[in-house]
């Protein structure tokens, strides 16, 4: 990173090799829209380089600090979308339809288990909409992400204990959303 | 639900993740062991999240990595960082910096230079002026350039035929609370501005007003709104994007007087004041299109906290008879009885409030709120589950009018919850600190330290700190006397409340207020 700061491109373009599949995903998780996803990712990375000087490696690690930026731009991005997020879920869920992501996931299983998969993945994806912002995120990034809860902290700002907060009522929420979707409600 | 199931059910996210101590996770072995119900929603939990590792893992496709470097800025650019010296970007969950704030400054005088002009109804010639943060560098303030802005023909050429923009504008500017950015923004296209940001447009060519990008224009330029500004308008793309800041202390010392000179010369526009600037609620309001339930409800609350309690009303009245389906429905209900409440009218709003059911109100002692005098409410659980925690759920600022009517101890929100619905209330409680409601609650009782479910099931407790942790305070002395942690404290309490009820049997209900406005008894 160090090197980053310095204008080194090389140092970048292995930064970018490195944490590409990481910060994508995340953003895809977070979105629930991989072509944006890529598209934040790009400009995650972009507005890394140009800022690099303002890392201060004392104040965490280098990969908290590309999440930081990750995320504060998909939360931006996920405000302005907040309502066609939600209408696309629900419209997925009318239609029964499959999304490229379902169909690109579903080419190597036998049809049954593309099914099955099809729509746990259409139930994951919706209850992670439902999510409210600030749990999607400590959800995305500790349970999918795998994170630490101190990592999580420094990513979205707060102490240890109120990301153990958030995960937990994340977790409960998500929960009641799948039992939800698959119809075993309480 | 019992206590203690309370209790595990917090502990299952620590204890998944084995972030519980001894203590807790003893605990949570012997109850799990012994509660059906408890294992049966752990493992529920543990299989949804096993499926959310369904998701699939996405490969950024094969042109990711140069696209982005082929983006990257030339050596020497102000945005490499070979050369720029600048920090914008912040950690730790930060908003990202305030490259271009200093124009906003520079925004602010041209835009109060405007208004100073439009108000002394004089030619002014217009003077350099703000650029458009679209054409601003990255490489720190020191090395930011104002852009000249010619301006054609006299500023009051153009004023003329934007009158009542403007008269917006300065509205806003005097009676704007500082941070609603969305409000003002719903309050502009309520107006009708809209079709006038063109005449805008030629008056600050520097500036660009694009409704099909969420223009913001924005008011008022204190240190909190600079910041939540630039927050929010750096929260999207920076095309398209205008803030307009005006300072107020430029338009004199008594907004309410010149705004009121303003109306008067130009009364083709509406004004709405908000008398008392009163906070508005939070909300993500957004634009929407014109005569449908959002925009009939988002007038409505417009018109509330302009004062215009009867306009309001009549406005979510309105919405609730022309679109009886809507997802706003029982929110219109809710406003609709304040604003008729306001206007005290208490038959209208006890109509209004129907909706929760067999609840039964009676005016506090002030005469402005209801109170809940029935605890059979199952209508407002759902009312608070089917709100957003960010949003100040509408149940909790029910719940705000039950407070009053509280003993100084111990009170009982009396009303039907479910465990589910419980939790929800407990998420916003502690979540969503800037809610309506429970930050109301915290203003009455800022020593409120827990709300939890009576022993009942059917109530919910909130119990002030001072009872439990205060040097006096009684479940502290029962739990130091008695050596218990505090799973067993929790315990204890429930069972002081079961003697408490025995001891009396209306227990369950709130307290009764005293018809000349006295607070009631202290039952502890």
């Amino acid at each position: 990173m160090s090197a980053v700061q310095n204008g080194d491109r090389e140092s970048f373009g292995r930064l970018v090799a490195r944490h590409k599949v990481p910060i994508v995903n995340f953003l895809y998780r977070y979105t629930l829209d991989r072509d944006l996803a890529e598209d934040l990712a790009q400009e995650v990375f972009l507005r890394v380089f140009r800022e690099a000087r303002s890392f201060d490696p004392l104040r965490g690690k280098a990969t908290t600090w590309i999440y930081t930026v990750a995320r504060n731009l998909a939360r931006d991005v996920a405000r302005r979308k907040k309502f066609e997020l939600k209408a696309n879920s629900a419209f997925c869920e009318r239609r029964g339809r499959l999304t490229p992501a379902d169909m690109a996931t579903s080419l190597d299983d036998d049809p049954v288990s593309a099914l099955e998969r099809k729509e746990t993945m259409k139930a994951v994806r919706s209850s992670l909409a439902r999510l409210p912002e600030k749990y999607r995120a400590v959800f995305v990034l500790c349970e999918l992400q795998e994170l630490s809860y101190q990592d999580v902290g420094a990513v979205v700002g707060c102490s240890e204990k109120t990301v153990s907060s958030r995960l937990s009522r994340a977790r409960d929420r998500f929960r009641r959303e799948m039992e939800h979707f698959v119809g075993t409600r309480r | 639900m019992k206590p203690r199931c309370f209790l595990a059910r917090r502990l299952f996210s620590p204890w998944l993740d084995d972030r519980l101590e001894q203590k807790e996770r003893g605990f949570m072995e012997d109850h799990l062991a012994h509660c059906q119900a408890c294992a049966e929603r752990l493992r529920s939990l543990r299989g949804a999240l096993d499926q959310a590792r369904f998701l699939e893992v996405v490969e950024p496709g094969s042109g990711f990595e140069a696209e982005i470097l082929a983006a990257l800025p030339p050596v020497g650019h102000a945005d490499d960082p070979a050369r720029s010296g600048s920090s914008a970007l912040a950690f730790r969950g930060e908003r990202q910096g305030v490259r271009w704030l200093p124009h906003l400054g520079l925004a602010t005088a041209t835009a109060a230079a405007l208004l100073v002009g439009f108000l002394v109804r004089d030619f002014l010639p217009f003077a350099p002026g703000p650029a458009n943060v679209e054409t601003l560098g990255t490489d720190g303030f020191a090395s930011l350039t104002p852009t000249p802005v010619e301006v054609r023909g006299s500023v009051t050429d153009h004023l003329n035929r934007s009158q009542a923009a403007f008269l917006q504008l300065a509205s806003l500017a005097g009676q704007a609370p500082r941070d609603e950015l969305h409000i003002i923004q719903s309050e502009l296209e309520l107006s009708g501005l809209r079709p006038r940001t063109a005449a805008l447009r030629r008056v600050v060519p520097a500036v660009e007003f694009d409704w099909k990008n969420d223009v913001l224009v924005y008011l008022d330029a204190t240190k909190v709104l600079l910041d939540r500004v630039e927050r929010t308008v750096r929260s999207r793309p920076v095309s398209g994007e205008t803030v307009v800041l005006v300072r107020q202390e430029v338009l004199g010392s008594n907004i309410l007087d010149t705004i009121d000179a303003l109306q008067r010369s130009f009364a083709d526009g509406p004004v709405w004041v908000t008398a008392d600037g009163k906070q508005r609620p939070e909300g993500r309001w957004t634009r929407v299109a014109p005569d449908d339930d959002v925009n009939l409800f988002l007038e409505g609350k417009n018109r509330y906290y302009a004062g215009d309690f009867v306009g309001a009303a009549q406005c979510f009245e309105e919405c609730n008879r022309r679109f009886p389906r809507s997802w706003l429905g029982r929110d219109a209900s809710f406003w609709q009885g304040q604003s008729a409440l306001q206007c005290g009218n208490v038959s209208e709003a006890r109509g209004a409030f129907s909706f929760v059911g067999k609840a039964t109100f009676r005016l506090d002692p002030l005469g402005r709120k209801l109170v809940q005098r029935n605890r059979e409410m199952g209508a407002l659980s759902f009312e608070v589950k089917s709100s957003s925690s960010d949003a100040g759920p509408s149940g909790c600022m029910l719940l705000t009018g039950e407070a009053d009517c509280l003993d100084t101890n111990t009170f009982v929100i009396a009303m039907e919850v479910e465990s589910n619905d419980f939790e929800q209330l407990v998420e916003v409680s502690a979540s969503a600190p800037a809610a309506m409601g429970i930050r109301r609650m915290a203003d009455y009782f800022p020593q409120l330290v827990e709300i939890r479910l009576g022993p009942d099931a059917k109530e919910l407790v909130v119990i002030r700190r001072s009872a439990i942790a205060g040097k006096n305070g009684r479940f502290r002395k029962v739990a130091e006397k008695e050596g218990l942690d505090i799973v067993r404290l929790l315990e204890t309490l429930s069972v002081h409340e079961q003697k408490d009820e025995k001891a009396q049997p209306d227990a369950g209900h709130p307290p009764e207020v005293n018809p000349d406005g006295g607070r009631p008894d202290d039952r502890r």
